[in-house]
């Protein structure tokens, strides 16, 4: 064998090892890098209700559950209160965040932290980051809400790597009732409290608008309610322990599919629930049936009997979310394990399940252009448990959709794929050339 | 010799292969731009100041130095500026509420892109802690003055969002090549 082939055979194995890693490479960056941002947010009150005397103090956490790491660099709040029955006085910012703007104006507090250091940073997905700790003073008999205005509540978030932007990812707030009595050890009966503007009577059915369908998946500690409507709309949920439904939870965006997550629930608790959807100007409202589900217990083994597996939207553009909760044997819910998720394509990516109470979470994306059906299924120690299948349409994405995934600069639309593909192919070839070139010599 | 015929086809191919591939992707892309990326989708700049200089490190001669247009929010087309030569040159960019900076380009014709820093809300090319007490005093604001000069991810409000801009980007731009102030070009 001469030098002259062993050099070209040897070019040949480096063309191909750099094109293998140049495709690995390219599959790894689609997993991890693109979805490094895909988190988001509840925020809550520590406590759902409160009752309390006429001119005594409460106070009251605002907390934060995020699905995934993230590096956060603000947090602008926006709380309606009813100033004629509660006031707030004080505002504390948890640990690691301080005060830069704050305003009490015509029953709205304006509230905005940033970070004492640059950014928090969260390593992983959290339930119940404590934001701030705010006292109120009550001023008179009566019952008010707690709401955050879903609009101007938002948590700033550092966006993908090489960006220098932020973006928001609260996804849904949820608001806290106050109950101002004398009496105020007694348990606020049914019609005392109502939801903002929420009444069974006050239906107005706008055009072709329609509540598809709800369904719910349940942890010990939280809910998320997926909605399907007709058109894109203002989706909410109130819900209560009581057919009353004093609470409210309000999805930040407009949309046609929503999952509207309700943290800060009891574990074993019956809860009533609404889908409330709206147009932009809240004139207009379709109201759901009152529906209602019991969340399960926690369970204290670490023995999985069975898994639900939900991927929502089951047809989606480009992304959906995969919900995985785990059972024992009590069909109590079993947390701090560590499931995988396993799709049946290459042509879409998963990220690593994250877990909030007990809630896994994982965000599925597809780049293709086609139409495609994939099942996908979650497996615990190599064991398939549960699966579920999900289209992805990209005839589903309209204008504001936009598909395009970006990485230094350089964006992975269809037109650079076919560029990559093409030097790919020409690579292969090359390499054969060369192969062919050393045998022949 | 069969297989060198062969070998020499294989290329060909695989040359015409990647060449038909690529093709509508040079007609449909932006040649002959700078493209400004990671942008806040409403983010709308519509003008930029422009210093073009040879790429002399120690004494850069000035080329051009204009205001120009940004099409379509996000592209610098280089065509429009006249005067700049067929010879490689540094492209000096400054865009009010950015920082500034450079871009070297090989040809009139390339594709460029740049990722620019938000925040510079007093335009005075340094992202810093005025730039923060200024967006800060502006927060919830319903002053159209206001918000025009500190919304910066042009949401029509002045938000944490915003704020957080200028905490993460804090840095200094590029200066102009000349030493002179960006906010007196």
């Amino acid at each position: 064998m001469s030098l002259r082939a062993v050099s070209t055979r040897t070019a040949f194995v480096l063309v191909s090892i750099v094109t293998i890693l140049l495709i690995v490479g390219s599959a790894f960056l689609s997993r991890v890098v693109f979805k490094a941002a895909s988190s988001s947010a509840t925020l809550y009150f520590s406590q759902s209700s409160i009752q309390a005397k006429p001119e005594t103090t409460f106070k009251i956490e605002i907390l934060a559950d995020l699905s995934a790491s993230a590096d956060l660099t603000g947090v602008q709040l926006e709380l309606n209160f009813d100033p004629k029955i509660v006031n707030p006085t004080d505002f504390k910012p948890a640990v690691r965040w301080k005060k830069v703007f704050s305003k009490v104006e015509n029953g709205k507090l304006f509230l905005v932290m940033v970070p004492v250091e640059d950014q928090v940073q969260s390593n992983q997905a959290a339930t119940g980051l404590s934001l701030v700790s705010l006292t109120f003073t009550t001023l008179a008999e009566g019952a008010t809400n707690l709401t955050l205005t879903a609009a101007n509540t938002l948590l700033a978030v550092a966006s993908t790597p090489g960006a220098k932007g932020v973006e928001n990812v609260v996804e849904s707030v949820i608001d806290a009732q106050v109950s101002v009595s004398n009496m105020a050890i007694a348990t606020p009966t049914d019609d005392s409290l109502k939801v903002n503007a929420i009444t069974t009577q006050d239906e107005v059915v706008f055009s072709s608008q329609r509540i598809l369908s709800t369904s719910s998946i349940l942890t010990p500690s939280s809910a998320v309610i997926l909605v399907h409507l007709e058109h894109p709309a203002r989706v909410s949920v109130a819900f209560g322990a009581t057919t009353a439904l004093g609470n409210r939870a309000d999805y930040s965006t407009r949309a046609d599919q929503a999952a509207i997550r309700i943290a800060g629930l009891a574990a074993s608790q019956r809860y009533y629930y609404q889908v409330v959807a709206e147009d932009d100007d809240a004139t207009n409202r379709v109201l759901g049936q009152i529906k209602s589900f019991e969340l399960p217990a926690l369970s204290s083994a670490t023995t999985v009997d069975r898994a639900e597996l939900t991927i929502f939207p089951a047809r989606a553009a480009t992304g959906a979310t995969a919900y995985a909760v785990f059972f024992d044997q009590d069909n109590k819910v079993v947390s701090g394990l560590n499931p995988e998720i396993k799709v049946d394509t290459d042509r879409v990516s998963a990220t690593k399940f994250s877990e909030v109470s007990g809630l896994y979470q994982s965000v599925l994306g597809s780049l293709e252009t086609e139409k495609l059906t994939i099942f996908s299924a979650v497996l615990l120690d190599g064991q398939e448990l549960a699966g579920a299948n999900v289209m992805f349409d990209p005839a589903l994405a309209n204008t504001a959709v936009k598909p395009n995934q970006t990485f230094l600069a350089i964006k992975f639309d269809q037109k650079t794929i076919n560029v990559i593909l093409a030097l790919v192919a020409g690579l292969l070839m090359l390499g054969v050339g060369f192969y062919k070139l050393a045998r022949a010599r | 010799m069969r297989s060198k015929v062969l070998v020499v086809l294989v290329v060909v191919v695989s040359i015409l292969a990647a060449y038909t591939l690529s093709k509508p992707i040079t007609t449909q892309t932006r040649q002959g731009t700078i493209e400004l990326t990671h942008l806040p989708d409403q983010y709308c700049p519509l003008s930029a100041a422009v210093v073009a200089t040879d790429l002399d490190a120690k004494t850069p001669k000035i080329l051009l130095d204009i205001e120009v247009a940004i099409d379509e929010c996000r592209y610098i087309t280089l065509a429009k500026l006249s005067g700049l030569g067929s010879e490689p040159q540094f492209i000096f960019v400054k865009i009010s509420g950015q920082l500034a900076f450079r871009v070297q380009i090989d040809s009139i014709k390339g594709r460029y892109q740049f990722a620019p820093s938000l925040g510079d809300v007093n335009n005075d090319n340094i992202i810093d802690s005025n730039d923060e007490t200024q967006v800060s005093s502006a927060l919830f604001s319903n002053d159209e003055t206001k918000i025009s000069l500190n919304d910066l991810d042009r949401d029509k409000k002045v938000s944490v969002l915003d704020l957080s801009l200028t905490r993460i980007n804090r840095r200094a731009g590029v200066e102009r090549p000349d030493g002179q102030s960006w906010s007196r070009s």
